[in-house]
């Protein structure tokens, strides 16, 4: 087996992993707060990617802005739904079947509602980083390459902020027990809010950062969110850490298996795998029993 | 008592909204009628390119002829009424949307339709209540003596690939191999067996032929798999413009500077927008029509500028064969002096021959499909080149009775 073929494979591994785990890390961090399914995450991923291509593709706004409005915008979105739609299902009986069937509900008014005002048709954002980087008979587009960066880059920033400040003191004190972070003074209300702000927030950056390489269409949250399920499932419900590992677990599998094997049998081995993975450690690789 | 009165209330807006729902008031007074042309698109996802002209094209058809006055039917005179639903390209939705056409909306003609899967989930359902089917349903089981019924509306994979792959071979003899990439479903697996035949016809190897799911996103992967077979030709044959655009992109990132082709690629000016310039370069169609071009027919120029003005959008080749199979079998309704699809399809089966706002189409299919339900007309090979779709030639096609050109 030709070893280029083989590190190139690693390389389309890490930035698929990347991807998914950055759609899977809002999910991750939503659920560990809040407990709630959010399966209208995919469509804040989707929206990000159109704030990219309207900004960035259409009006020409500076990319690296674009993505910190997409961020703020889909962030505060996140936080008036927490508090509109999420927060009064919390307190009431069923309440993970109630808020579960909200968040499905709101990813069909999401996706309805980008086909209205953004049009039923693909469309395709303009290179960012333009050229490709061949190294050792290997090569990967700088877009790529630069959403490698971006991601981790964001990872190490929401790690830091989790463990470093007071927010994010506050938002793993949540996580562990709500109860006790109440006795501290801590105000749940408002971390929930705040997370749930972060969490799509991270989504869109990931719309942001991806858009541009794929094509963005009303349904482009629809086939991620699977992905994200999988591989906060595959890392541990509520694992930062998780999610990440997660991730770049179904990216390598998805891209070695691709390479090896035809997309039917890749498909029927990831998800075979992922199965095994589970029945030996059902609380996932990272996640807690 | 209030109870009985809420009772009676809901009882009436049911009935309402029943009479509603099933045209009830729609029904004009005297010998004025509606004759309703359904259809079930992919109007959404990485089909819907596919999907929202060709339903587009039967609501100008309905807009012509409604302006016109009507259309006169025996001693009736029809508006005619187009509906659409959504599919999703997904077979289980179409199956659902072709029962509430045909027991719901009462229509007697399907116009319009793409990927194979949906119309094999259709036709059990089209079929026995004699609801004639003009499709772009690419699938060998979609025609034959067993469906008299089901039409194909353009010209199929089993009539382009052999001529596509012909020219390709005529005018490229350096190209030797050949790898396939369709989607993994009946629309691709038949494409890529007709492709295959084609390509070995003229002494050209496959090397590899994938199949993906459609709305797969990285596509790197298999890509990179295939270019290590290191083809002279990669084909993406009947992917959709979504999935292909998506394909076309990554193969160019990857660094392929081979021959491109997209023998089934049905809206060329869109495809290329969405590949970008630099991927697209070189991107063999066979549907290369430009519609607002000299090539088109006045009615094709008028069509494709009033669709653009009016939806900021490039109207496709494939779009069109719609509005000229609602011309088709209006035509024939007219001669037939009814709407009955029965004597309709045997005026049509006889005709033969038609001229049309695209221009000639003719019926065949008996050596292929045991039954003349396969309409064919002129493929325009196009290329993209530096952003733009430029025509090359008319595609020989012999044997298929078209007027010569």
């Amino acid at each position: 087996m030709d070893a280029t073929l083989l590190a190139q494979g690693a390389l389309n591994g890490i930035m698929l992993g990347i991807s998914y785990a950055l759609v899977a890390l809002g999910l991750s961090l939503i659920f560990g707060i809040m407990r709630i399914v959010n399966f209208a995450h995919g469509e804040m991923f989707m929206l990000g990617g159109y704030i990219t291509y309207y900004l960035f593709g259409v009006y020409g706004v500076n990319y690296f802005a674009t993505l910190v409005i997409a961020v703020l915008i889909i962030g505060l979105l996140g936080m008036i739904l927490e508090k509109a739609i999420f927060r009064p299902l919390t307190n009431r009986p069923e309440a993970a079947l109630t808020s579960l069937i909200a968040a499905v509900g709101l990813a069909w008014v999401f996706q309805m509602l980008a086909m209205i005002f953004f049009g039923e048709q693909d469309k395709d954002i303009p290179t960012v980083f333009k050229g490709i980087i061949r190294f050792g008979g290997m090569m990967i587009t700088w877009e790529r390459f630069a959403a490698i960066l971006i991601g981790i880059g964001l990872v190490l920033l929401l790690n830091l902020f989790l463990l470093k400040t007071k927010f994010g003191k506050a938002i793993r004190a949540v996580a562990e027990d709500k109860e006790a972070a109440a006795l501290q003074g801590i105000q749940v209300a408002r971390i929930s809010s705040l997370s749930f702000g972060i969490g799509t927030g991270l989504a869109a950056a990931a719309g942001a950062i991806i858009a541009p390489i794929f094509i963005v269409s009303p349904s482009m949250g629809g086939e991620v969110i699977l992905k994200a399920f999988l591989v906060v499932i595959l890392g541990g419900m509520g694992s930062i850490p998780g999610a990440m590992l997660g991730g770049l677990v179904l990216g390598f599998l998805e891209s070695y298996g691709g390479l090896f094997f035809s997309v039917p049998v890749m498909s029927v081995m990831t998800f075979t795998l992922i199965i095994l993975i589970l029945i030996v450690r059902p609380q996932g690789l990272l996640g807690r029993e | 008592m209030r109870n009985k009165t809420l009772g009676v209330l809901f009882l009436l807006f049911a009935c309402a909204v029943l009479l509603l729902a099933n045209g009830g008031f729609r029904e004009a007074s005297g010998a004025e009628k509606i004759l309703k042309i359904g259809t079930t698109e992919p109007l959404s996802g990485p089909a819907a390119d596919w999907g929202l002209g060709l339903a587009r094209m039967n609501e100008f058809f309905a807009e012509d002829v409604n302006k016109a006055g009507g259309l006169k039917i025996g001693n009736d005179v029809y508006k005619i009424q187009a509906i659409a639903y959504d599919n999703k390209g997904a077979p289980s939705e179409a199956a659902a949307d072709a029962t509430r056409l045909v027991s719901q909306d009462r229509i007697q003609y399907l116009i319009g339709g793409v990927i194979a899967a949906v119309g094999m989930a259709v036709l059990p359902v089209t079929q026995p209540a004699k609801v004639v089917t003009t499709s772009l349903w690419w699938g060998k089981g979609i025609l034959g003596p067993d469906k008299p019924y089901s039409f194909r509306q353009t010209i199929s994979q089993i009539e382009i690939a052999p001529a596509m792959y012909t020219w390709i071979k005529k005018n490229n003899p350096n190209i030797k191999t050949v790898a396939l990439i369709n989607p993994n479903d009946t629309s691709g697996w038949d494409t890529a067996a007709a492709c295959k035949e084609a390509a070995e016809a003229q002494g050209i190897k496959v090397v590899a032929s994938e199949f993906f799911e459609r709305g797969t996103k990285d596509m790197y992967p298999f890509l990179t798999r295939i270019l290590a077979k290191k083809p002279d030709l990669i084909d993406v044959a009947v992917t959709a413009p979504g999935d292909g655009a998506v394909i076309v992109k990554q193969l160019f990132e990857l660094g392929y500077k081979g021959a491109k082709a997209w023998t089934c690629g049905t809206n060329p000016t869109e495809i290329i927008k969405l590949c970008g310039p630099e991927g697209a370069e070189g991107l063999w169609f066979a549907y290369g029509q430009i519609l607002d071009g000299p090539s088109s027919t006045p009615e094709t120029r008028a069509l494709a500028k009033r669709y653009f003005a009016k939806y900021n959008a490039v109207l496709a080749p494939h779009h069109v064969t719609s509005y000229a199979m609602c011309e088709i079998f209006t035509r024939a309704m007219v001669q037939a002096k009814t709407t009955d699809t029965e004597p309709v399809v045997k005026i049509v089966e006889r005709t033969k021959k038609f001229d049309t706002s695209f221009g000639p189409f003719v019926l065949v299919g008996k050596h292929k499909y045991g039954i003349d339900r396969q309409f064919v007309h002129r493929m325009m090979l196009g290329q993209a080149r530096g952003g733009k779709l430029v025509e090359i030639e008319w595609l020989p096609l012999p044997g298929l009775g078209l007027p010569a050109y």
